[in-house]
């Protein structure tokens, strides 16, 4: 069955939408309350893992520690999501779930003028104040969002469909979900469910891979594993040796390819992998 | 009665997805005849107001005012148009247009860069860098074009009710949703947003009779009232509310015309 | 007596309808393989098949072409996609024109099985077969 992924622009409207969601379609729940479990298995402190996911905390918080901040997360609502059947929200499961066809992306923007309103009645500013500081959040999300996962969460072509909650309001976006995923186009299929657990493998190696590894990139293809690593020449083997090495103890990983590369973004991490011949 | 526009980057499906909208729904599916309306009625050769309503803003300026009548010319017939019956309309920013009616539902479709790249590599005999910039290009140009004329980017997603990627939904399950999301109540027409389409035809209409002398002016209309906003100084504004009193006679519909000189008009004037 | 599925499986590597016909026989189904999907698609214009496993890449006609004819000349009939090219937007469009599953090779024979097994239970037909190991 599809899952659900929920993005908003207003945090309590994607609450909001998701709880319906679960509450009437019988999808399990995902959202904050996972940051206590991920707390206690990695042994760091919730509020890190709430800066880290929400782009605050400042010079608390280093890029490199929020990146693996963020890795503990990922990790975490993958394993939830490989379930099916999951409503998620407030985790930006929509910037690291990615093209697999049975979790549906959903982004949700809250009524404009009734957010501002809000907004600028909550913090005690005028509407003019209310209006540049909103603006200056969502300009330090796409920031937040395409330096942790090379995407902004403002792009549309992100998501399946962004609703905006002005004349379709919460139970139309409820029934709009509904509607989409009955479509066949967002039924689990094997292929689909295969590239969930793949993203899931490779969450797994980019945990255990990124307190000593902080600039990889890493992509699975059933038990194979393909990291792209950014390191000198003089370093490569080590390094190639320590990832082969941290990589493998990670359950479930067979075979791990590493490719050293002078700048990551040159990684062609998404080409698919070549084509092995069959073993049927 | 519902009204539904669809707006689209290049290359996203959007025209496939519009006609499939209106052969579902079995409404009138709309772009280009409304350049030929707007054609006959004032007079102006389609193809000319086609390269009005394409051009960069930069190419248009060479034209002059003669600009904004054109676009003017093609929103009074576009207006006209979609108030008399259920239409699908794609292209020309008539989402901006309408986007005080209530009974217009607002879509936009979207594609990922990947998919519109290989679409236009494959229809343009291009690689796939060409391909890229190609279409980076297009998209410039028409966030230009729309800034220009409505002051909005049209990649902005708050202007729309719903935005669709139409590649992960396939073109008919796509159209399908859009089907449903039009017959949601909060998207019928009621009296009084037939009232606000009707005073968009008229506010349209009177700025398409005065913008060719008069580029610079902007129109509202409430139950007929209209109020012509216009920039200029007082000898320009008495130019403006002598042509304006002459309109009362040719244009049906109005109440009472009044001219405001060197006052802002509205956000929702035309 | 229950009914034997029919399934026909296109693929235009030799080895992979070598191995794949005996692996669904053993569930007992009747099966046919092709390596040619011309030849294929003419046998279903004269018989109708349960399912339709077939790969995508194949000369002449591919495997979404043998979707859409199969899919028109029997509604009932489910296909199975196969392909070791596999990308989501391919898998998203076999699924859109009615494809029961998409499977990305390499797979093992149990993966197939799996899906037989469920789409001859979408069909009301179960299959009296249990996957070892």
């Amino acid at each position: 069955m599809t899952s659900i992924l929920i993005s908003s622009d207003d945090q309590q409207v994607g609450e909001d939408i998701a709880h319906r969601l679960a509450e009437r379609e019988g999808y399990e729940y995902v959202g904050r309350s996972l940051l206590k479990d991920v707390a206690e298995k990695a042994e760091v402190s919730e509020e890190k893992l709430r800066w880290a996911l929400d782009g605050t905390g400042g010079r608390k918080v280093s890029k490199k520690e929020r990146d693996i901040l963020l890795s503990y997360i990922q990790a975490e609502t993958m394993e939830r999501l490989a379930r099916d059947n999951v409503v998620c929200a407030d985790l930006v499961a929509h910037l690291y779930v990615r093209d697999v066809s049975h979790v549906l992306q959903l982004r949700v923007l809250a009524n404009p003028e009734a957010r501002l309103e809000a907004y600028a009645a909550q913090n005690n500013l005028s509407r003019k104040k209310a209006k540049k500081t909103l603006e200056k959040d969502r300009a330090s999300r796409v920031r937040w969002s395409t330096e942790s996962f090379g995407v902004s969460e403002y792009d549309p072509a992100i998501y399946d469909i962004v609703v905006q909650l002005k004349q379709i309001d919460a139970d139309k976006v409820l029934q709009i979900i509904r509607d989409t995923a009955a479509f066949r186009g967002f039924q689990t299929m094997t292929y689909s469910r295969m590239c969930l657990q793949n993203l899931l493998l490779a969450s797994k190696v980019r945990v255990a891979l990124l307190p000593t590894y902080p600039e990889i990139r890493v992509k699975a293809d059933g038990n194979r594993v393909i990291v792209h690593v950014k390191c000198s020449k003089r370093h490569k083997p080590q390094t190639v040796s320590g990832i082969k090495e941290l990589a493998g103890n990670v359950e479930t990983v067979g075979l791990v390819e590493v490719h050293v590369v002078s700048n990551l973004r040159d990684a062609d991490v998404d080409a698919e992998p070549s084509p092995i011949t069959n073993d049927e | 009665m519902t009204v539904i526009t669809i707006s689209r980057g290049s290359k996203s499906m959007g025209t496939a997805v519009a006609d499939q909208v209106a052969e579902t729904l079995g409404y009138e599916c709309l772009s280009r005849a409304v350049l030929l309306e707007a054609s006959e009625q004032y007079d102006i050769p389609e193809i000319k107001l086609a390269k009005a309503m394409q051009d960069a803003p930069s190419i248009l300026e060479r034209l002059g005012h003669r600009k904004h009548s054109y676009v003017a010319c093609v929103q009074s017939a576009l207006a006209r148009h979609v108030a008399r019956d259920d239409i699908v309309y794609h292209g020309y920013a008539g989402h901006m247009l309408l986007k005080n009616v209530s009974h217009v539902v607002k879509v936009r479709i979207v594609a990922g860069m990947e998919h519109r790249v290989s679409i236009v590599m494959h229809q343009e005999s291009l690689s796939e860098a060409d391909a890229f910039h190609y279409i980076q290009k297009m998209d410039k140009g028409r966030q230009k074009w729309t800034k220009s004329l409505y002051g909005v980017d049209p990649t902005d997603v708050t202007l729309y009710d719903l935005v669709l990627n139409v590649p992960r939904f396939g073109m008919e399950d796509a159209a399908d949703l859009i089907c449903r999301s039009a017959r949601l109540k909060q998207f019928a027409s009621t009296p009084d947003s037939k009232r606000d389409m009707a005073d968009l035809v008229l506010a349209c209409e009177v700025k398409a009779a005065l913008v060719e002398e008069h580029p610079d002016v902007a129109v509202t209309s409430k139950s007929g009232n209209v109020l012509v906003y216009s920039a200029a100084g007082d000898r320009h504004g008495r130019k403006v509310r002598s042509q304006v009193e002459s309109l009362c006679q040719s244009i049906d519909g109005i109440n009472n015309i009044e001219v405001h000189v060197g006052a802002a008009a509205p956000e929702s004037a035309v | 007596m229950a009914k034997i599925l029919d399934v026909m499986i296109i693929d235009d590597e030799e080895i992979v309808c070598r191995r794949l016909k005996p692996a669904v026989e053993k569930m007992g189904c009747a099966v046919e393989a092709f390596l040619n999907p011309v030849e294929a698609l003419e046998r279903l214009g004269k018989k109708d098949f349960d399912i339709v496993v077939t790969d995508v890449r194949m000369d002449d006609i591919d495997g979404i072409q043998v979707l859409e004819e199969a899919r028109k000349r029997s509604e009932s009939t489910e296909v199975i996609i196969i392909t070791g090219h596999a990308m989501m937007a391919l898998a998203r469009e076999a699924m859109q024109k009615g494809a029961f599953d998409f499977l990305s090779k390499p797979f093992k024979p149990n993966d197939l099985r799996e899906i037989i097994i469920r789409a001859a239970e979408k069909l009301g037909h179960p299959l009296d077969y249990e996957i070892k190991g």
